[in-house]
């Protein structure tokens, strides 16, 4: 084998070794230790082995991928059977029966031994055949972890307090939110606590790790540590003392931490959300197995008991910052069946029982409660498809996968929902729905927020989803930890925000029940932070304490959103009485037009139609009747206009009718919540005040007309709100025709008095132009949802959304620059793109239900960052081969010079010698380079190298060579 | 065929590069020669001073561009007492351009005209200081946000939003910087291989 040959191998040989050893550093010690993404939002994950390895009382059914308790069984016993009863039933099981729950009908059985899942099945299927039972339920056991108006009123608007809290040094700036206090000035906080003065103690537990119970800022009014003895099953309080974790410590810091208790022994103290208005209650289920004890996993039973027993102590806000498996929530949110059954079937459980525990409140007439959830931290972390495991990914990366991973593969990450984080997220029953609360993360945008403003985004960690119904500050959370103070991030540390606030609520109007607590949390929060296609408003302490004290003045429970977006809907009010005829016919004549003007105003239209005459006692014709629904809400264009024709003429008898009977099932028509809500009321006679039989005054249609959307019971209230005529929902424009002075002052009384107003007609021919006329005056607020398209140069670029000068809101687009903006109204707004490939309007069509952009801002740069953004890759390898052609050329140019000059050598040298001669010198000229003789070679003067004789200069030093 | 090259200690005898034979030798009469513009170390030193000037104006001249272009369309804040609206009139007529452009035109010139006996190492000079002011302008590209924090109020809102577009518009004119600073060296080179390095004739 040649010399060279073997030299080629060596290389060969000697790169697969350093490649062999690169792959194995990378595997074992690149990747674990400089590259794999940890997720430093959550706690170590413990897994179902682990779980089913510490306790022998759990099982693991592989083909479900459920964890169980393999010796308990919940009963959920109907509400008609009593304790004995209940009693006689367990009796014919051999078991040991707790009774922790008996109040609310919820009982565990626990077996001595233990049994197969299947035999558990059959169980319980055995147990919920029995006519008193109502549900029965495998026990399942869950991994448990840290997710570380504008109108005038005459409130009393307050100025925000702050605390002498020293917040390690940090100063207060709530229109620059900034430094340790960020989230605390973020939720205008201070701006609640400015009504401190109003507001009652209201009780506020946590489900967590253990809290620090001494720690210098926190105060705790109860703490249940419920051990449950995996041998007995039997539940013991407090039974240990367990130690303090930070994750507990900082959630209840968040809370209520002392308030304006001055410098914490360090400078170090920081002021809770509650500003001192809250007693906190901790409850958490630990289990014990000969005195180990852990609060890794729960049963669905424990975590409902941890729950029962804080509501019972008339705990009215409780923050759980856990999920149920970070991995199950992920599996489930990307499909798997065996993940989303696993959770459910926990939901359902849990969902009953509190079911159970709303009703029973609701019926001694106690407090009732929110419970915050976090959203869940895992929407960053890379999961790893797999079809042997369980729930079909795993957490943790193959060394194939690690290889793989140097060539640009990545596991699966993204689009995690909340809805999968925790089972209490999964509970879709109304009642217990409407007090669940799940809340995500926000964080200060670094690239956008400056000395003069802050800006937030949506943590990349938190989880999505349209189940998130709030964002609170989650990222570098400073608070409470077991032994000091440390800012930690996580949407564990966004729900007590949330929670703080709620109780806030609470304080401001204790008689709230938990949906409006949640109504007035989600109605205050401010902007929009999205997350994919969905997104949430900012929790804001101050609108929110202001709106729940404003709950406790009126009579009512006053309106939470008064935005009317949701298109219109309209329903006619016609007297059909004898002298009607006329103006009727012409509204049916003129009724194509009416519906087209409709169209123009919105597309998002409803209409229906009651018609009102008199009793028939009372006009004597048997035809006659107070009121009837001709037409229920429809946007069907020729159900509308064959309602308008069908409409007969009565009698109506004297100048005085039913109006009010009329204007009332108005009220009580299904009228969409959000739609603008209007009445257009024709007739020509005044209405029966008080009416007989109802009884209906002026007033009580008033007030119906005011509260058409809060379910208020008009038949038997006599409250008044006459004078908040501001905030009427539903406007009623009236035109009366040829009404005489009783009906016209009615007509234009109502109508002022709910912001319509009123037309007198008297001509029958103009009825027609005085109902468009009246559609023309109504102010139709209408959300869009339109798509908008700013061109591949913008192409998965965040966008910023201007109205005027004022920001609202980011979105990101697609990868062929596009993007939809929901709930948006028809408008011009201003965009910019942070790629500052420009910016311009954007304008909303109603009637196109299209975005138009255009670009107004652009730079002298900016068609070269298109171009850039556009074709960077193209511009990257024609700019590396220029770089190679510069490189080779002097290269080039080197070799041809130095093969010119050899020839030339050997021509001069053999020029005059014989032919062998000249051949020996071609040979030698031709052959590979060898070692020149001391005859043929040149020495540098200067360091003694022997050079070429043709050499111009020393290759050692460059000292150039005298000629031999 | 002769070919006669200076060496770099001008006092010491010239010799002929020509190839060796055996028939021939060049005997040189030692002429003394002026010592010609930047062949000596004080050339080198002022190349060097003009090179990093050069980095610095190509920087500044980028950085002017930029400000330039976003002065179009923002409200520019005063610099102590230069004032916000003098500040746009300046930077957004041709005033700005015409002087960052002989800021960086006078340097360039000099490093010009010190090695014009030499202009291997203009071309030298010339690329590196385009490499250096590549690299910087990534490295300003990559920490543009962490700068921006040290700023005042008024200029963070100017700037704030601009941080991803000054990373595209940097790597830009750092792709631009590299052809001209690779084309000076290969030019460099060239003149290196084919007229002898350091042991270049001086004209």
């Amino acid at each position: 084998m040649k010399k060279s040959s073997k030299r080629i191998i060596v290389c060969f040989v000697g790169v697969l070794l350093l490649f062999v050893v690169f792959i194995a550093a990378w595997v074992f010690f690149i990747f674990p230790n400089f590259v794999e993404q940890k997720n430093e939002f959550a706690e170590d994950e413990p897994g179902t082995v682990w779980i089913t390895e510490k306790s022998e009382k759990i099982d693991f059914n592989e083909s479900d991928g459920i964890l169980y308790v393999n010796n308990e069984v919940i009963v959920f016993i109907k509400e008609s059977v009593s304790d004995g009863e209940a009693s006689d039933l367990f009796a014919s099981f051999e078991a040991v029966v707790d009774n922790s729950m008996a109040d609310i009908g919820v009982y565990r059985l626990v077996f001595e031994n233990a049994m197969t899942y299947d035999e558990l099945e059959a169980l319980v299927k055995r147990i919920k055949s029995d006519s008193r039972v109502e549900a029965a339920y495998i026990n399942m056991v869950s991994e448990f972890e840290a997710d570380a108006a504008d109108t005038e009123d005459d409130f009393e608007y307050k100025d925000a307090v702050f605390p002498n809290d020293p917040w390690n040094g940090d100063t207060w700036n709530v229109e620059v939110p900034g430094g340790e206090n960020w989230g605390i000035e973020a939720i205008d906080a201070p701006g609640a606590w400015g009504y401190l003065d109003q507001m009652s103690k209201v009780k506020v537990g946590l489900i967590d790790a253990m809290p620090n119970l001494s720690h210098e800022d926190l105060s705790f009014a109860n703490s249940s540590c419920l051990f449950i003895d995996e041998d007995t099953g039997l539940t013991e309080v407090n039974k240990y003392s367990v130690m303090a974790e930070d994750h507990g410590t900082h959630v209840a810091g968040t809370i209520n931490a002392k308030w304006n208790n001055g410098k914490g022994s360090s400078n170090d103290g920081v002021s809770g959300v509650m500003g001192g208005k809250g007693e906190l209650y901790y409850c958490a289920v630990y289990y014990d197995a000969d005195g180990e004890i852990t609060s890794k996993y729960a049963t669905a039973y424990s975590y409902l008991l941890s729950l029962k027993t804080l509501i019972d102590q008339d705990v009215q806000v409780i923050n759980i910052s856990q999920n149920t498996s970070r991995l199950i929530g992920f599996a489930a949110s990307h499909g798997n069946q065996n993940a989303i059954k696993y959770l459910s079937l926990q939901a359902e459980l849990t969902e009953k029982g509190l079911a159970r525990i709303i009703a029973a409140r609701n019926v001694a007439g106690k407090s009732d409660f929110v419970i915050c959830v976090a959203a869940g931290n895992s929407n960053s972390t890379y999961y790893y498809k797999d079809s042997k495991a369980t729930y079909g990914y795993r957490e943790e990366i193959s060394s194939w996968e690690k290889v793989k991973y140097l060539f640009g593969w990545r596991g699966k990450v993204g689009n995690s929902l909340a809805l999968y984080n925790n089972f209490l997220n999964l509970m879709d029953e109304e009642n217990v729905k409407d007090r669940i609360i799940v809340v995500g993360a926000v964080g200060i945008d670094p690239e956008s927020s400056t000395k003069n403003s802050t800006k937030y985004s949506y943590a990349p960690f938190s989880n999505v989803g349209s189940r998130v119904d709030i964002v609170a500050p989650g990222v570098d959370i400073y608070s409470c930890t077991a032994n000091r103070y440390e800012a930690l991030s996580g949407t564990s540390m966004a729900t007590p925000h949330v929670s703080g606030v709620a109780g806030l609520i609470f304080a401001s109007n204790p008689a709230l029940s938990g949906p409006e607590v949640k109504d007035i949390l989600i109605a205050s929060a401010i902007g929009r932070y999205y997350y994919g296609d969905d997104y949430s408003g900012l929790l804001n302490a101050n609108i929110s304490v202001i709106n729940a004290l404003k709950t406790v003045k009126t009579s009512v429970k006053k309106v939470l959103k008064t935005e009317a977006d949701d298109g219109l809907d309209l329903c006619f009010v016609v007297d059909t009485t004898g002298s009607m005829g006329d103006d009727i016919e012409n509204a049916k004549e003129n009724m194509t037009n009416i519906l087209e003007h409709l169209a123009d105003k919105t597309q998002n239209y409803r209409v229906a139609l009651i018609d009102y005459r008199d009793y028939p006692e009372r006009s004597e014709d048997p035809a006659d009747y107070p009121y009837k629904i001709q037409l229920h809400f429809t946007n069907d264009n020729d159900a509308i206009t064959d309602a308008i024709n069908a409409l007969d003429i009565g009698n109506g008898g004297d100048s005085e009718e039913t109006v009010y009977s009329a204007l009332m099932a108005a009220v009580k028509l299904e009228w969409k919540n959000d739609a603008k809500k209007v009445i257009i009321i024709l007739g020509d006679a005044a209405p029966l005040d008080p009416e007989p039989v109802t009884d209906y005054t002026y007033d009580d249609v008033l007030l119906a007309l005011f509260n058409a959307d809060i379910n208020v019971d008009y038949d038997n209230s006599d409250e008044r709100v006459v004078d908040a005529l501001d905030t009427s929902l539903i406007n009623v424009f009236s035109i009366g025709t040829d009404a005489g002075d009783d009906a016209a002052d009615f007509f234009k009384k109502i109508s002022d008095g709910t912001g319509g107003s009123y037309a007198d007609v008297d001509d029958a021919s103009k009825v027609g132009d005085a109902i468009i006329d009246s559609i023309e005056q109504i102010e139709v607020v209408e959300k869009l949802t339109v798509s908008a398209d700013f061109g591949d140069a913008l192409a998965n670029q965040k966008i910023d959304f201007y109205s005027g000068k004022e920001y609202m809101f980011t979105m990101e687009t697609d990868n062929r620059g596009q993007l939809v903006i929901d709930d948006i109204e028809a408008d011009n707004y201003k965009w910019t793109s942070n790629s500052l490939c420009g910016g311009g309007s954007i304008e909303v069509d109603r009637d196109s239900r299209e975005a138009t952009v255009r670009m107004t801002k652009t730079y002298r740069f900016t068609p070269l960052i298109q171009v850039w953004n556009q074709h960077a890759f193209l511009i990257y390898v024609v700019l590396l081969i220029y770089i190679a052609v510069c490189i080779a050329v002097p290269v080039l140019i080197k070799r041809i010079r130095g093969h010119v000059r050899k020839k030339k050598a050997t021509a001069v040298t053999t020029a005059s010698m014989p032919v062998e001669e000249q051949m020996q010198i071609f040979e030698s000229a031709t052959a590979p380079e060898k070692e020149t003789s001391d005859d043929a070679q040149i020495v540098c003067p200067k360091c003694g190298f022997k050079a070429t004789s043709d050499a111009r200069f020393c290759k050692q030093c460059g000292t150039k060579l005298e000629e031999k | 065929m002769f070919k006669v090259k200076q060496n770099r200690d001008n006092s010491a005898p010239l010799k002929s590069n020509c190839i060796a034979s055996e028939t021939m030798t060049l005997e040189q009469t030692s002429i003394p020669i002026k010592k010609k513009w930047g062949t000596g170390g004080f050339g080198v030193l002022f190349s060097g001073i003009f090179g990093l000037l050069l980095t610095v104006s190509i920087t500044l001249f980028i950085l002017l561009l930029f400000i330039g272009a976003l002065s179009e369309n923002a409200t520019i804040p005063d610099i102590g007492f230069i004032t916000g609206d003098w500040l746009a009139v300046f930077l957004n007529t041709w005033y700005s351009f015409v002087l960052g452009g002989i800021m960086m035109l006078i340097p360039l010139l000099v490093i010009i005209f010190i090695n014009v006996h030499r202009i291997r190492r203009a071309f030298l000079d010339i690329g590196c200081s385009a490499i250096v002011s590549a690299v910087f302008n990534i490295v300003t590209a990559g920490v543009a946000a962490q700068i921006i924090r040290v700023f005042s109020g008024d200029w963070q809102d100017v700037l704030i939003n601009t941080t991803v577009a000054y990373r595209s518009y940097s790597i830009i004119c750092a792709s631009g910087l590299v052809i001209i600073g690779v084309t000076c060296l290969s030019i460099y080179s060239c003149i290196v291989v084919i007229k002898g390095g350091r042991y270049e004739k001086v004209k």
